[in-house]
């Protein structure tokens, strides 16, 4: 056992368990703190050195931040982990498209510890949670002890480790409207989990309006809606796929990247498309 | 230093650990319990997992102080269980361990998901155990030890 070196262990830090959202305002208001989750993500980053805050702080005791609910909009806290959304068969039926994300995230024994809250403020590209909830339309409630503000999941990863949030503040949960009955979430990723491309369909039967989302192109995932996209005859989602397909041809951006040219990624996500669309439709 | 409490395979133990120190590293150097191997230290290669509380977790991923008030469970203490036991043998029958180093996680991930899904089919059982890697690639005679062993778990009583 290599104690004390880079890469395989930990920078020092206090480590604070805080019991309320106010304890952990306090905790924040040092300075140079991170705030810990599953701890999947910031684990590593701390002994790449990529980070090494002074104090890390642990939010799974907060009441608050727990549970999963249901009915009327959906709420998930900061603190549920993503192998509690996976058992949870009713979140299957309301929203397939994060239900179907959350199982392609990783692998389940990370499950067991990572959050979907956590998947977000990693803040990488090529993760699965954000391209399934930007498709979603979901928000975050950032809260600080100045108050609470809701930020669109979308808006909130701005670029590779940048989240559009400030040193004092928390995200508390992620919600999204129970409408998009019908959707998915497909990827295609190389030896590593990390989607080369991927593409989220949230569909609300209701309104006819599918949003669709097209993630791992570019820094953030990028989503258009489609209206009256309707359960039709085959011969018109195949005109819907070829519509769709042109528009990530000539409006999506893309950048090449250690996972593949801006050229391929565009061409899987065109792959990626039909596949999901054939599912939905 | 912090002093937690735990129940590493059925024994209370108080382990004094440092805030920056991974559960990994506290059950190999502060408890004695090598069957827990280090390896890629970063939640890739699944070796280092464990039980804590019943679930499946990668403990270099883990801190120890995390672990504090709750159960840990690894090879070591499933021998004493007997569908794990079970479990243990159909690898042992099947090849289904080469060098070996690989085996006590494996085990802990399949008797985990043996006890979830006592009838695993080849699809479940890849992608209940997708998070650990094999470096001799024995996953043929692990699949088949895994699948042997549902026999043991039909019962689908949770472990002690």
């Amino acid at each position: 056992m290599s104690f004390g070196s880079p890469y395989v262990t930990l920078p020092r830090f206090s480590y604070l368990r805080p019991r309320s959202l106010d304890e952990a305002f306090e905790a924040l208001e040092g300075g140079n703190a991170k705030v810990m989750a599953g701890g999947i993500g910031l684990l590593n980053f701390m002994k790449e050195r990529l980070l090494a805050p002074s104090v890390v702080i642990d939010i799974k005791g907060i009441p608050e931040l727990s549970g999963i609910r249901l009915s009327g909009d959906v709420r998930i806290g900061a603190a549920v982990r993503l192998v509690e959304l996976e058992e949870n068969r009713s979140l299957e039926l309301i929203a397939p498209t994060l239900y179907r994300a959350v199982r392609q995230i990783a692998d389940p024994i990370i499950r067991s510890s990572a959050t979907l809250v956590g998947d977000v403020c990693e803040a990488i590209p090529w993760t699965d949670g954000p391209t399934a909830l930007a498709a979603l339309d979901a928000s975050a409630s950032v809260v600080s002890k100045n108050g609470e503000r809701k930020v669109k999941v979308a808006d909130l990863v701005q670029g590779l480790g940048q989240l559009a949030i400030d040193e004092n503040e928390i995200v508390k949960e992620i919600t999204f409207s129970s409408g998009y009955k019908k959707g998915t979430y497909v990827k295609f990723s190389n030896a590593s989990e990390y989607a080369l491309a991927s593409v989220a369909v949230a569909y609300s039967p209701e309104s006819g309006i599918a949003r669709v989302s097209v993630g791992s192109l570019a820094e953030k995932p990028q989503v258009f809606t489609l209206e009256d996209a309707g359960t039709s005859p085959d011969e018109e989602v195949s005109a819907m796929i070829r519509k769709v397909s042109s528009y990530i041809e000539s409006g999506l951006s893309a950048v090449d990247d250690i996972l593949g040219s801006a050229e391929f990624k565009k061409q899987v996500a065109k792959a990626l498309i039909i596949k999901a669309f054939k599912e939905v439709f | 230093m912090r002093e937690i409490r735990l129940r590493i395979n059925g024994i209370e133990r108080e382990l004094h650990v440092e805030d920056n120190e991974t559960l990994l590293e506290a059950l190999r150097n502060r408890a004695g319990v090598t069957s827990v191997k280090a390896a890629c230290w970063r939640g890739e290669c699944g070796l280092c997992t464990v039980l804590l509380n019943g679930r499946p977790v990668k403990s270099c991923s883990t801190l120890a102080v995390e672990a504090d008030g709750k159960t840990v469970e690894t090879a070591e203490g499933l021998y004493f269980d007997k569908r794990a036991k079970g479990l243990m043998e159909s690898f042992v029958r099947n090849g289904a361990t080469q060098c070996g180093f690989c085996t006590p996680a494996f085990v802990v991930a399949s008797h985990a998901l043996l006890l979830r899904n006592p009838k695993a089919e080849d699809e479940d059982i890849k992608e209940g155990l997708k998070g650990l890697i094999c470096r001799c690639g024995t996953y043929v005679n692990m699949m088949r030890a895994v699948k042997e062993a549902r026999q043991y778990y039909a019962d689908g009583k949770q472990t002690a």
